[in-house]
């Protein structure tokens, strides 16, 4: 496959949209682990597909369509979640169906003959283009500068957002600018994995990590380093048996996880 | 005479519908050792809370050194529960007593400074864990996690010290530890203490609040049975080992 990357663009496109979208999900994954945002991830990945269908409609770049839609959920559980007292979990479960629904519509009500969706459920890193590449360059370039920038101030938000907030920090602020990250990520793991299919990608790299490394930064490195092999390998084995290359990234990280996971625990059962 | 560190005028907080804290009248001295208690739910960590500015007033009114809840910068230094944290979380001692150094003000690529780390290692030092300060949180014992909570409460140079629960999940040699350090910090600090330990209320605090959404005691006469039934609705053990403590009141 080796030569092949080297032989052909797509397959460079591919490779380099990989580890693009392992760094965000290396980084960010770990944050939505630890700050048990997961569901919420997944709510806003979701909503997404409504920006899609309505980049279809309106004949814009569905790619901005989901970024545009995915921002406005994570504002939109943010803040119900922050003042509305209702149970996050009813709102993640409204925006994520609202979200599919809205874009099967907008798709459905669109002249002409309805695009093919599915790379967007389930991502088809394969089909990556240069414009494509750039933009998921962009956003990871966002994703990392502002954690890097603010690595200590999210350190201590993390683990404790209420000290922090007595410190005086402005935390209101950087859960905000968290969700947003959270929602530009989303957006650069749907051209790898897909809408459906980007849970895996947050979590099967970080639970991996959190085998094998204590602190935070270690973690974030190890995570994204995992992430790169399991990705490479799904895509390796969907150019050998020429099958979708999202599915078989989450297939090849879910079963890579649970494998390590039980020999750790027999491993250490039998120290 | 000391001067009143803290004052809760009528205060009231409300979650949605449901009262927290009704009319409570509360001025704290400085140098005080406030215990406060009360049942479960009864309001003891709304009212810290709405001290600490981490929840609304509802009505009333709260002045810690003369300024409003969330705007006394650094005056007061916090041991929250240790159940409301994420005890897995991958961050070693010294970065969370670290953590207490951060300006209020976002400082892009803000790391911390020399004198920053010396102080965090003194105050392991205080609290006798200094050895930990590069182990992983969760693999701290309950006691050893509390202290470093104090460390990183004490941090902040606060006047005010608030602690919610300190000896909840922790074995009795480190909750004696625990008390010593609290009493010696006492000689400067005014200390607010939340806990169910009604023994320790009477043995180690000069002064104890009850609260079940109103305030219903507050004093420093020693608890005796009267005021712990009608705070609890019914009758609880007071009890008492050895001599050493001190002698609850008669009633």
């Amino acid at each position: 496959m080796i030569r092949a990357i080297l032989q052909y663009q797509f397959l460079q496109n591919a490779f380099f949209a990989i580890i693009l979208a392992s760094v965000v999900c290396g980084v960010i994954g770990v944050v939505i682990v630890e700050k048990k945002l997961v569901m919420m991830s997944g709510g806003i990945a979701h909503t997404s597909f409504g920006g899609v269908g309505l980049g279809y409609l309106l004949g814009f770049e569905p790619i901005i369509g989901a970024l545009l839609f995915s921002i406005l959920a994570a504002l939109g559980i943010g803040y119900i979640k922050r003042n509305g007292g209702v149970a996050s979990d009813l709102i993640i479960g409204l925006f994520w169906s609202l979200g599919m629904a809205l874009g099967v519509i907008f798709i459905n009500i669109m002249p002409g003959y309805p695009p093919m969706i599915s790379s967007y459920l389930f991502g088809n890193v394969l089909t990556v283009t240069r414009a494509d590449l750039r933009l998921i360059a962009l956003f990871t370039g966002v994703v990392i500068i502002a954690f890097s920038m603010l690595f200590n101030y999210w350190k201590a938000y993390l683990f404790d957002q209420e000290f922090t907030t007595i410190l005086g920090v402005n935390t209101t602020f950087l859960e905000y600018f968290l969700f947003i990250l959270i929602a530009i990520s989303v957006v650069v793991l749907i051209r790898a994995v897909g809408i459906i299919l980007v849970i895996a990608l947050f979590t099967a790299p970080t639970a991996t990590a959190s085998l094998f490394t204590k602190g935070l930064r270690n973690r974030m490195i190890l995570a994204v380093i995992t992430s790169v092999i399991y990705c490479l390998v799904g895509l390796w084995l969907s150019y050998t048996i020429n099958a979708p290359s999202g599915p078989l990234i989450v297939i090849v990280a879910s079963i890579a996880y649970l494998i390590l996971f039980m020999s750790k625990r027999m491993l250490n059962s039998r120290a | 005479m000391k001067d009143k560190i803290i004052k809760v005028n009528s205060l009231s907080v409300n979650y949605n519908k449901t009262k927290a804290l009704i009319d409570v009248n509360l001025d704290v001295l400085e140098q005080e050792y406030l215990g406060i208690i009360g049942p479960n739910g009864g309001g003891k960590t709304t009212l810290i809370k709405a001290i600490l500015g981490l929840v609304k007033i509802s009505s009333g009114k709260i002045e810690i050194l003369g300024e409003a809840p969330g705007k006394t910068g650094k005056a007061v230094g916090y041991v929250p529960q240790v159940v409301e944290l994420n005890k897995s979380f991958p961050i070693n001692v010294l970065d969370v007593v670290l953590a207490a150094m951060l300006e209020s003000k976002l400082r892009p690529f803000k790391s911390y400074r020399k004198e920053e780390i010396t102080k965090a290692e003194e105050l392991l030092e205080k609290v006798n864990i200094h050895k930990l300060r590069n182990r992983q949180i969760n693999e701290l014992s309950g006691g050893e996690f509390q202290k470093m909570l104090i460390a990183r409460a004490l941090a902040v140079d606060p006047k005010i010290l608030v602690l919610d629960e300190p000896t909840a999940s922790i074995d009795a040699k480190s909750k004696e530890q625990v008390y010593d350090l609290l009493h010696v910090l006492n000689k400067k600090l005014t200390i607010i203490l939340v806990t169910h330990d009604l023994l320790a209320i009477s043995e180690h605090v000069s002064t104890i609040a009850c609260i079940n959404q109103r305030l219903t005691y507050h004093g420093n006469e020693g608890l005796n049975q009267e005021v712990i039934n009608t705070l609890y609705g019914y009758p609880v053990d007071l009890l008492v080992h050895g001599v050493s403590h001190r002698k609850l009141k008669e009633h």
